[in-house]
């Protein structure tokens, strides 16, 4: 028997290689002498790593499985696994590199919408397990002040694509029937936030993302609204900003004041 | 060495040794809504190491009316490699957050050179091992400050090397690390048949006093040409054979805390509920005869 180490690192190289039926003779030499069918048990091991990690990915990209269907999803996520195995103990966030790699996957290279959607789909479940905060709700907070520093809700994530991604996530949620939608590239810019219980996909206009992007660095309001105008000559910041309050995109009593002295 | 953590009871009131069931998200809003009378309610761990959103909010509220208990799947007690800092500070963060009432985990590593495999993988049963899985459980034990449960595995591949048989092995880890067991009797069934072993013989050589919780639930079986392994896969109803297992071990150890699991094609809560009320009802007979017994 090799050291424990080396058991490990075998069977660990195995259960993550592509599926296949071949396992190493160091692994099948350390059944005992006569054990019936080695092939079919390390199988057993492999066969339950891949329907767990498949079944996680299932479980965070639905739309793209209603797109590509059941068997094709089955096969991208196999080759992601292969390429990818998960790294934490637990599969919350596994996935996360899944959007780059159907992105760059000469098979759906005629779906060049779907990483975009698949990216949607990961801050979705981003959002859905992002820290708790109550968003703000006194009249200062949707007040703009030039030099209060608003603080994105910890959920609020930011996207924006070159396809109507929004659209074709919406459409492929549930289980309605398929029907042909024609959806001319169009760009969308996103917010995906989880005010309260449910999270919330937001269209929004340029200029809001823009602002939103800033507050994400950490810019005031002045700097935000400079990069709002700069978007969208003519923007009215105030209003949306209130409007993005009232929707609970900031966080309670982090807003800040500069002591100027 | 069980003395180091005499405060293991304190924390949360003891659960009745009646059948509480696995809970999945898919039942979340039923239970909030009915509240159908349970001993306690068991949750993987690791689903709830996310910072915030629905599963805290739900699993607040569902601790509001049963007690809990932590069952882990990615520890990797049985890995050669020191256990991960980060998962154990995530454990004792949802330890202290929640107060669950059991806290467990398997005999079995699913972690090597920085991959996680989400399989519970088999450990020969050495000395070297025995070591190993000792010191995990001394350090996770440490970091939670509690004693915990380790389960049997169910396995599909046994070791030439193996010094030790399985039932003595978990006895002489419960032994050393003051930890108790969870007795999984659908694993021993399971792992009976892919090695050929008797169940009975097996599950005879635990003594009651090391048992804390008993683990119920169904397999398949696969079969090509002559041969047949049995798969742990948590997808159906208890077989009759298991059911037959746990009357006997209820018989001779007295009722435990007991779970039903069902992790894959889980059905209506109805069918899980029903399972649980099945479990108390062979409990109750199994029970009578050790009272008439002892």
């Amino acid at each position: 028997m090799p050291p424990l180490p080396e058991f490990q690192s075998a069977m660990s190289r195995y259960l993550t290689s592509a599926p296949g039926p071949e396992v190493p003779a160091l692994l099948r030499n350390l059944l005992p002498p006569g054990s019936s069918r080695p092939d079919k048990r390390f199988a057993v091991y492999k066969n339950n790593v891949y329907a767990r990690l498949v079944d996680a990915l299932r479980d965070t990209f639905p739309a793209i499985e209603r797109l590509v269907g059941e068997e094709f999803f089955r096969y991208a996520a196999v080759e992601y696994i292969a390429q990818t195995p998960p790294v934490t103990a637990s599969l919350l966030a596994y996935g996360n590199g899944f959007p780059e790699f159907l992105a760059g996957f000469p098979a759906v290279a005629q779906l060049p919408y779907l990483g975009d959607v698949a990216r949607l789909e990961l801050l979705y479940l981003e959002a859905y397990h992002a820290a708790d905060a109550e968003p703000s709700g006194d009249a200062s907070a949707v007040t703009p002040d030039d030099d209060i520093f608003p603080k994105l809700h910890p959920s609020a994530r930011l996207m924006t694509s070159p396809f109507q991604v929004s659209r074709i996530w919406e459409l492929n949620r549930g289980a309605a029937a398929f029907e042909e939608v024609a959806l001319p590239p169009l760009r969308e810019y996103l917010l995906v936030i989880r005010p309260a219980r449910e999270v919330e996909v937001r269209r929004v206009p340029f200029g809001v993302y823009a602002a939103l992007f800033a507050f994400a660095q950490g810019a005031s309001c002045a700097g935000a609204r400079d990069e709002a105008e700069w978007a969208e000559p003519g923007f009215d910041f105030r209003a949306h900003y209130e409007s993005l309050a009232r929707g609970g995109t900031f966080v309670a009593g982090t807003t800040e004041r500069i002591h100027r002295s | 060495m069980r003395a180091q953590f005499p405060h293991l009871c304190d924390r949360a009131p003891p659960i009745p040794a009646k059948a509480g069931i696995g809970v999945k998200p898919a039942h979340y809003r039923e239970l909030l809504a009915d509240r159908p009378s349970l001993p306690f309610i068991e949750v993987h761990t690791e689903n709830y190491m996310g910072e915030g959103g629905p599963p805290h909010a739900y699993l607040e509220a569902l601790a509001e009316i049963y007690p809990l208990s932590f069952h882990g799947v990615g520890m990797s007690l049985g890995g050669a490699e020191a256990l991960d800092r980060g998962h154990l500070r995530r454990w004792r963060a949802l330890v202290e957050r929640y107060q669950p009432a059991l806290v467990s985990e398997h005999i079995a590593w699913s972690r090597f050179g920085g991959l996680a495999l989400h399989d519970l993988l088999p450990v020969p049963y050495t000395r070297q091992s025995l070591g190993i899985v000792r010191n995990h459980i001394d350090a996770m034990q440490t970091a939670l400050g509690r004693a915990i449960l380790v389960e049997n595995p169910s396995t599909y591949i046994s070791f030439r090397e193996s010094e030790i048989a399985e039932p003595e092995f978990l006895v002489e880890v419960a032994r050393r690390s003051g930890c108790r067991l969870l007795l999984d009797i659908n694993n021993v069934y399971v792992s009976a048949h892919n090695h050929g072993f008797d169940p009975r013989n097996w599950l005879s050589r635990i003594p009651g006093d090391l048992v804390g919780e008993i683990h119920l639930a169904g397999h398949s079986l696969i079969r090509d040409g002559d041969f047949t392994i049995r798969v742990d896969d948590h997808g159906s109803h208890v077989c009759p054979d298991v059911w037959g297992l746990y009357a006997e071990t209820v018989a001779r150890i007295g009722p435990r805390p007991t779970l039903i699991e069902w992790d894959t094609d889980v059905p209506e809560l109805a069918v899980l509920l029903e399972e649980a009320r099945r479990a108390d009802t062979v409990a109750e007979e199994g029970d009578t005869r050790h009272a008439a017994v002892a």
